[in-house]
């Protein structure tokens, strides 16, 4: 097992266009389970395939435990990845699949046999050792792939998006399976998606990544309760922290507030010049009669989800989500009043930073 | 209701007037077989009369006092029956009353010199005795009584049809569906129509040929007895020309054996013929034979059925539309499909599916494409084919020919991995090496034609940098067949690498990199990875190649004409010399037969062999 270490890793794919990974300094400790969370595009796949040897970084440098492995051929790192759609070899059986890495690296046959079986016996696959992919079903697939990665024993594992694939049924039983491998396993584990639940739900620590650059590290609690920028803030939860455009004003001497729309939240900031971001959780908005809150807000949608319900609102030219507990008792077009947790606000600056 | 009374009086129409459609064209057949015995008749009776009538001292037209004599005894030649005249000039001979020909059909008959029609009598040349210009005519009348009623099997079927018609017709747009017994009897009834309608043209046919057999061997026994007495075979020779006087009769007349007068069918030489004997003399014995016209009447069979089953199809279609017309919406879509299939259809109908099955028929039958008779050999082509060493000989050549496809499968797989790898020059390859396969056949085997030259060729000129002396490639056995398969593989390289190229791009990257994750290196990556996934498409490259190599043609017909020494000769330049060369069609379709089963077997083979794990996700 082994630290992964990337120091100032960049890629470009061609001169013209905007590079895939700006300087990503990252540390993945030995045995964790990393997350690399970010919309499409933003640059995390391009990250797992560098640490693979797939891509040639253009700038920065890779580290495996001890090793520099930067400029190592991909079968000299000793990692093994999953892949998107399993790129399990649709000519070979399952057993063949699960036997590849070892053949190509001339492992005796005797024990090829046993490592997988005993790979095979850990993911339930006995019975499909002698099928081939085309005859298997998505979860079937999907725990093929894990098995391939699993029997070469490799010092970390790569996973890109192995969830994505599979129906939503199937992937928070997938997503345990995963977990309970990894406590088995005690492997180092980096994991690309861009689904932010499995990210909350599987890893000890999340990298976000927008554009190429890395946003935020931290553990999921770190990254819900202290988000660094707007764009976390806006990506972790579901839905996504709702983010009002305000300008703090100074009416007297003790009552200073922050004007977003129609709300008007009494808070106290270190200056009140200029724009503010003004962050605030679904999840924090309470919904109340109307001029009983800190503003009031015409209900746009209504979503009940039976556990609770999202109200989409409009609060003077801006959009606020609330979600409340239950079924709430609001019609499309009511007019109710907003009272967000005070305790519980974020603020940003006018580039979308956390203040304090 | 109403309309569904309307859809079965049309069924019924089309019941009663397929039947009698059939029926009219069976009568119109036999109408032409009689008009051209009565045709060959008059040809065959101006030949006799031009034998048997001396000619005026000085002139070379005939004494008319002898032909008006020959005239009147043909009239009372026993046994000959058939109503004719004999003109001298516009003037009729025989019935010296009846009425003359116009100048006008004179001139006409003078200047074309072929039979002519004048109502009902066909009327050819009298020729003067140098056989130079036409001094009169000879006129014979079309029987009539023969076909004037269908005979009882045509009658009994008829009746059929028609009976088994109007049922399936009264039930037209009921439930019943397509291929229900009352159709399939009707449908059967049909069809005995047809074969009946073909058994009277084919007896016309053969009442035509016989009559004209019967009637010409009076004609020798009555010219032979008029001349100086000879033997056989002068006789033969001398009244030659009243055999072979009738058009389209392929008549002829040998030294024969002693015989009743009957006609008998026999086969000589793989010709049918049908024979009738005339004693010309004491022991003296003449064979007239002629080509039985019912010998080519499979385009009438083929005619008479089609005719008798539009009854059936067409109630088919009518019990069809008339259950989907109270679906409008589909009955049009399905209409619309086969607007759009048709022209396809059509097609594939007339260039493909007709000429496949006449080279079907052809197998079967001994035909010159010169002469009109197909004659029936059955699978004595097949067997010829088996015992023709030359054939054998081809066979070899082209699996030996075929060793071209595996080598240029290789190249052009070695050349599609360079290309795949190196993006910006695939362009710009990909289109060099696709033009010779592009380019004219010929004008790229003429190109290699020079190069192979042994005198000025490039090959030789650059092969003499080297020390290696001129090889004669084209014209040394050795060589020929190698040189011949450099030139294809040349060719085919482009275009096998452009399919393995869009093979190798379809193939999902992902495959490759959890390769190179697992540890593989190139050469492994070939093996275990790109080439299984390239199966299917390796797999369509060898069946093409091979099918393609079994058909070469031009190149062989441009290079080496299957020389020498037969050294390049293929089996389809074997079926080329065998049907435009030797006239052999027969022959040659069965040939072509036997390169179809090849393939069929060898392309089988190789799905059963390659293809059996292509399907896969």
């Amino acid at each position: 097992m082994a630290s992964v270490t990337l120091r100032r890793l960049s890629k470009s794919f061609d001169r013209t266009s905007q590079p895939a990974l700006q300087e990503l300094t990252l540390e993945v400790r030995d045995g964790e389970f990393l997350v690399l969370l970010g919309p499409s595009g933003c640059g995390k796949t391009t990250a797992l395939r560098c640490i693979a040897g797939l891509d040639e970084p253009t700038d920065g440098q890779i580290m495996i435990g001890e090793r520099d492995v930067t400029h190592l051929a991909p079968a000299a790192r000793d990692v093994a990845m999953v892949f998107q759609n399993y790129a399990l070899y649709p000519h070979l059986t399952v057993r063949e699949n699960i036997a590849f890495a070892l053949e190509m690296r001339r492992v005796p046959q005797a024990q090829i046999t046993r490592r997988v079986l005993e790979t095979a016996e850990r993911l339930g696959l006995r019975a499909l050792l002698d099928r081939r992919p085309a005859q298997l079903s998505g979860g079937q697939r999907q725990r093929v792939a894990l098995g391939r990665a699993i029997v070469r024993e490799p010092q970390v594992f790569l996973f890109d998006e192995p969830l994505s694939n599979l129906d939503a049924t199937l992937r928070p039983e997938m997503r345990g399976e995963l977990l309970k491998l990894h406590r088995q396993l005690r492997a180092t584990m980096i994991y690309v998606t861009h689904d932010q639940v499995e990210a909350m739900t599987m890893g000890q620590r999340i990298a976000v990544l927008h554009e190429g650059r890395l946003r935020q590290l931290g553990t999921p609690a770190e990254l819900y309760e202290r988000p660094a920028d707007v764009f976390v803030a806006r990506f972790v939860g579901h839905p996504g922290m709702n983010v009002l455009q305000g300008r703090g004003t100074r009416k007297r001497e003790r009552t200073r507030a922050v004007e977003c729309g129609s709300l008007a939240l009494p808070v106290a900031l270190p200056q009140y010049d200029g724009e503010v971001q003004l962050g605030v959780r679904p999840e924090h908005v309470a919904l109340c009669p109307p001029d009983q809150g800190a503003g009031n807000a015409d209900v746009l949608v209504v979503e009940p989800l039976g556990s609770e319900t999202l109200v989409h609102l409009d609060a003077g030219g801006q959009p606020l989500v609330a979600k409340v507990a239950g079924i709430a008792r609001v019609a499309v077009g009511d007019r109710v009043g907003v009272q967000p947790d005070l305790a519980r606000l974020h603020f940003f600056d006018g580039s979308g930073a956390r203040l304090a | 209701m109403s309309t569904l009374r309307r859809w079965r009086a049309v069924a019924g129409a089309v019941v009663l007037l397929t039947a009698l459609a059939t029926l009219a064209a069976a009568r119109r057949a036999a109408g032409r077989y009689t008009r051209a015995t009565a045709e060959r008749l008059a040809a065959t009776t101006a030949a006799y009369v031009s034998l048997v009538s001396p000619a005026l001292r000085g002139s070379s037209d005939y004494s008319l006092p002898r032909l008006l004599i020959q005239a009147h005894a043909l009239r009372l030649l026993a046994g000959w029956d058939p109503d004719f005249e004999v003109y001298h000039g516009t003037a009729p001979l025989v019935e010296a009353t009846g009425r003359s020909l116009t100048p006008a059909q004179f001139e006409d008959l003078r200047r074309r010199e072929t039979v002519r029609w004048i109502g009902r009598r066909a009327l050819a040349p009298l020729r003067d005795r140098d056989d130079w210009d036409v001094v009169g005519a000879v006129a014979v009348a079309a029987e009539r009584g023969r076909v004037a009623l269908p005979d009882a099997l045509a009658v009994g079927a008829l009746v059929l049809a028609l009976l088994a018609g109007w049922l399936v017709a009264r039930s037209v747009g009921g439930g019943g569906r397509a291929g229900t017994p009352g159709g399939l009897g009707y449908a059967a009834a049909a069809l005995l129509l047809g074969l009946a309608a073909y058994g009277e043209v084919r007896h016309a046919a053969a009442a035509g040929t016989e009559r004209w057999l019967t009637q010409t061997r009076l004609l020798v026994q009555e010219a032979a007895q008029r001349l100086p007495a000879a033997d056989a075979s002068t006789l033969a020779v001398g009244l030659g020309r009243i055999a072979r006087s009738a058009p389209g009769a392929g008549g002829q007349l040998t030294v024969g054996d002693s015989a009743d007068a009957a006609v008998r069918f026999e086969r000589r030489g793989g010709q049918a013929r049908a024979v009738v004997v005339a004693r010309v003399g004491p022991g003296r014995w003449l064979a007239l034979a002629a080509s039985p016209a019912q010998a080519v009447t499979e385009s009438w069979l083929a005619l008479c059925i089609g005719l008798a089953m539009l009854g059936p199809l067409g109630l088919w279609a009518l019990g069809w539309a008339a259950r989907e017309r109270v679906r409008p919406q589909r009955l049009r879509e399905t209409l619309t499909a086969w607007g759009f299939l048709a022209p396809a259809t059509a097609h594939l109908a007339v260039f493909s599916f007709a000429p496949i099955l006449f080279a079907l028929v052809l197998s079967v039958h001994h035909w010159s494409l010169v002469g009109p008779e197909k004659l029936f050999v059955g699978l004595d082509n097949l067997v010829q084919v088996a015992r023709d060493p030359l054939i054998w000989l081809s066979l070899r050549n082209t699996a030996l020919y075929t060793l071209q496809v595996p080598v240029t499968m290789a190249l052009a797989l070695g050349v599609a991995l360079v290309l795949h790898r190196h993006t910006r020059l695939v362009w710009l390859a990909r289109t060099v090496f696709l033009l010779p396969y592009v380019s004219s056949v010929v004008a790229i085997a003429l190109v290699w034609q020079w190069m192979y030259r042994p005198d000025v060729g490039l090959l030789n000129h650059v092969l003499s940098f080297i020390g290696v002396g001129p090889v004669d490639w084209l014209g040394n056995p050795r060589t020929a067949l190698l040189a011949v398969m450099l030139v294809s593989v040349w060719v085919q390289v482009g275009y096998q690498m452009v399919v393995f190229l869009a093979g190798l791009q379809g193939i999902p990257r992902a495959y490759l990199d959890a390769a190179v994750v697992d540890g593989a290196n190139a050469w492994q990556r070939f093996w275990k990875v790109t080439f299984p996934l390239l199966k299917p498409v390796t797999l369509f490259v060898l069946v093409t190649g091979i099918i393609g190599s079994f058909q070469v043609f031009t190149y062989i017909y441009v290079l080496t004409d299957g020389g020498p020494l037969h050294a390049t000769d293929v089996i389809v330049y074997r079926i080329y010399q065998t049907a435009w060369e030797f006239l052999q069609f027969g022959y040659a379709s069965a040939l072509a037969l036997v390169l179809f089963a090849l393939l069929f077997g060898v392309t089988w083979a190789q799905f059963r062999l390659l293809g059996r794990r292509v399907d896969y996700a």
